[in-house]
């Protein structure tokens, strides 16, 4: 982890939204805390959401750029996590609907592709006996990958919160501005279109 | 527990987000149902693919990066907090509430397609192939036109150059269901979708229909046609994506007022708000917006000249390779053959004063003036054609003139007066010529329902279950979903919904996509 040393016990004991009420009252540090329990997530969260690696991370900087200059309009009486999903989301959702107006430099970005390395290497250690025996990891991933640009933006990155961020439908809901039942239909639905379309490319 | 109830509560149970008691009840009925059981494996493999997407590992220090930023852009956290999180949220809540409201509208239309899709093989039955390559023509013409949609700024344009194709083929009077179908999609779509909010749940029910085959293959041997109603569908698809997150834009109120009169039938009204518009139009894209309505109209007058003027005023805004002077050109390029055509109308109204045969003469000219987008024109010739030829020889050709006028005036959007004539048809051709009444009764019912009489259309598309029992079950099946969909969406009525989406589950129809998108609808939670 980056910046490990100048980790402070006393910050880190603190809650996401007492940190952002320091940071706003002019102590970096706080916000630098911030960064470090938020980073993994977000950029995750990007890249999922957009399957772009490269473009995670620098959308995720955006994020935090925008936590940082207004912070100001946070609300302590919400979670700091819904506030910062919902940055990052439209950022992403941004981020996809660009693209699909000027699909020609996204076909350049998804040509050289293969930068979330780690995907593939788990894939290699995975020691169950699904389906990872009779696919190639290569072939894996692409079908995942196309299995998940398939998916509506919204429903995607729902699916994502709930599948890798392991949030609650509520708390999904806070950040789309929607309610927990359109939350658990669009999950549902997510999880059914997904699967079928790694049936249809006899994925399992 | 019944199937439908289950799948309700899959999801939760899956995720452990389901209380003890129901979870229980759902696990009983795996127990029981294999296909359910099946539904929880899959969504389980799902999962597991997925959490073999591990987390990458970042290649920068977030935080340094984040405090270098600061430091050479200066930036400080902003000083004043100018929306709390609760206005946004506020506005959040009358946007969605907005959304809400508006939603019905766009079902009107989406499910008005629906029923077109179904009746698609009457207009087969009723005219004859049209040649392989005008349908191809068409076809290509539209898919190219909608693959562009995705970088369009005026959706508009585009639902216009489609309104005029799906006009041409049926002045030909042998319009495919194939083709008609995507054209009339892809144009509802459109015009909906160009309401910004709505796009989302148009694309919603095309979503549906794609994934069920239903667009890209209702008529079997058609598949040559398949790829290009596929292109359409995707590009609606992103379309409605855009749509979904763009904000509604302000028009200025001369515009709004103007789209108003068209949109209700007053093209004379609406011309002349659009005239006023330009003179004082600051914005060049709405200014552009305006040229090509005027066109648009100019051509439903029958005025091709007028409208090659408003074109070229709209050609010199545009800019070379972008979408809107593509647009123009198509708009240029049918304003052009709509001139040519007149002057074989013209030809043909000379003959008209010298010969016998005089009916055809006039059926030919109607046919010319719908392909050339003169929907005024050719609604005064079918007008007379209705009126003067009333001998017995002719009864079959007048009830398909009068089909053709009420046409005229639905797609002139003067609704009122459609609704009246197909009310009409649907008694006279009762008996007589039946696919004229069950097509006056489908227009009827369509036209019912754009105006907001739900109820009524509601009983029309029942009426035509009990009127027409040899009917295809594909059909059937479409109607029973159509009532249920209308009744689900616009009435908030699931129990009603439920009632028709049951009669599905007969043998007969159980297999028909539509009874499988219905039962898709009505077990995912909380639609």
């Amino acid at each position: 982890m980056p910046g490990g040393a100048d980790t402070q016990p006393e910050t880190a004991k603190r809650t996401d939204e007492d940190l952002v009420q320091r940071f706003v009252e002019g102590r970096i540090e706080a916000f630098e805390e911030l960064i470090r329990r938020y980073q993994s997530k977000i950029v995750n969260f990007i890249n999922r959401s957009t399957g772009d690696y490269q473009r995670a991370e620098e959308l995720g900087q955006e994020t935090f750029m925008r936590v940082f200059r207004q912070g100001t309009r946070f609300d302590p009486k919400y979670r700091f996590s819904t506030w910062i999903y919902t940055i990052a989301r439209n950022l992403s959702s941004n981020e996809l609907r660009d693209r699909s107006r000027n699909p020609e430099t996204y076909n350049i970005r998804e040509a050289d592709w293969p930068r979330d390395s780690t995907f593939v290497a788990e894939l290699v250690s995975a020691d169950t006996h699904e389906p990872h025996q009779i696919l190639t990891t290569q072939e894996m991933r692409k079908h995942l990958e196309g299995a998940m640009s398939k998916l509506e933006p919204d429903l995607r990155m729902a699916l994502v919160m709930k599948e890798f961020d392991h949030m609650t439908y509520v708390e999904i809901a806070e950040v789309f501005g929607a309610s927990a039942g359109t939350i658990k239909s669009w999950v549902y639905r997510a999880k059914k279109q997904l699967s079928r379309t790694l049936k249809e490319s006899e994925v399992f | 527990m019944r199937c439908e109830l289950a799948e309700k509560h899959l999801a939760a149970y899956i995720d452990g987000e389901l209380d003890a008691s129901l979870a229980a009840s759902v696990e009983q009925h795996l127990k029981e149902c294999r296909a359910c059981r099946e539904t929880v494996r899959d969504m389980r493999l799902a999962s597991a693919v997925l959490t073999k997407w591990q987390n990458a590992r970042p290649t920068v220090s977030m935080v340094e990066v984040i405090r270098k930023r600061i430091a050479e852009e200066g930036i400080e956290p902003e000083s004043v907090s100018v929306k709390s999180i609760e206005e946004i949220r506020k506005r959040r809540r009358v946007r969605a509430a907005r959304r809400w409201v508006t939603k019905s509208r766009v079902t009107v239309a989406a499910a008005a397609v629906l029923l077109v899709v179904a009746f698609g093989w009457l207009l087969t039955r009723m005219q004859e192939g049209v040649p392989v390559r005008t349908t191809r023509d068409a076809v290509g013409s539209v898919a190219s036109i909608t693959l562009k949609v995705e970088r369009l700024e005026d959706v508009r344009s585009a639902e216009m150059a489609l309104e005029g194709t799906v006009g041409q083929l049926w002045s030909e009077r042998k319009p495919r269901a194939d083709v008609i179908v995507p054209l009339e999609v892809a144009g509802t779509m459109l015009r909906r979708a160009s309401d910004t909010s709505h796009g989302k749940h148009a694309g919603r029910l095309l979503e549906l229909l794609s994934e069920k085959g239903l667009a890209s293959r209702m008529h079997d041997g058609m598949d040559v046609f398949a790829d290009a109603t596929g292109e359409c569908l995707l590009a609606m698809f992103t379309l409605k994506t855009a749509a979904a997150q763009e904000q509604p834009t302000e028009l200025p109120t001369l515009l709004k007022e103007a789209t108003r009169l068209e949109m209700s039938g007053d093209l004379e009204a609406a011309l002349g708000k659009f005239k006023a518009y330009q003179v004082a139009a600051a914005d060049r894209l709405l200014a552009l917006r305006s040229y090509i309505h005027e066109a648009h109209i100019e051509m439903k007058l029958g005025r091709a000249s007028e409208a090659l003027k408003a074109l070229d005023r709209a050609y010199d805004m545009t800019k070379p390779k972008t979408f809107n002077r593509d647009v123009v050109l198509e708009l240029k390029l049918r304003a052009e053959r709509a001139r040519e055509i007149r002057k074989r109308i013209n030809k043909l109204k000379m003959e008209l004063l010298r010969t016998e045969r005089d009916f055809d003469l006039w059926s030919e000219i109607g046919n010319l003036q719908v392909k050339a987008g003169n929907l005024k024109g050719a609604r005064s010739t079918f007008d007379h054609i209705a009126r003067r030829y009333d001998a017995p020889t002719y009864r079959d050709d007048r009830l398909r003139a009068r089909l053709m006028r009420a046409w005229c005036d639905s797609r002139m959007n003067r609704l009122g007066p459609a609704q009246e004539a197909f009310d009409k048809l649907v008694g006279d051709a009762a008996g007589v010529y039946t696919e004229v009444a069950i097509l006056a009764q489908f227009e009827r019912a369509r036209t019912l329902h754009l105006r907001g009489y739900t109820g009524e259309a509601i009983r029309d598309y029942d009426a035509i279950v009990e009127a027409y029992p040899d009917m295809p079950p594909r059909c059937e099946a479409a109607l029973h979903f159509q009532v249920g969909y209308i009744k689900l969406n616009e009435q908030n009525d699931s129990e009603g919904a439920a009632r028709h989406f049951d009669r599905l589950k007969q043998d007969r129809l159980k297999d028909e996509p539509f009874s499988v998108l219905a039962l898709e609808i009505m077990a995912a939670p909380a639609m």
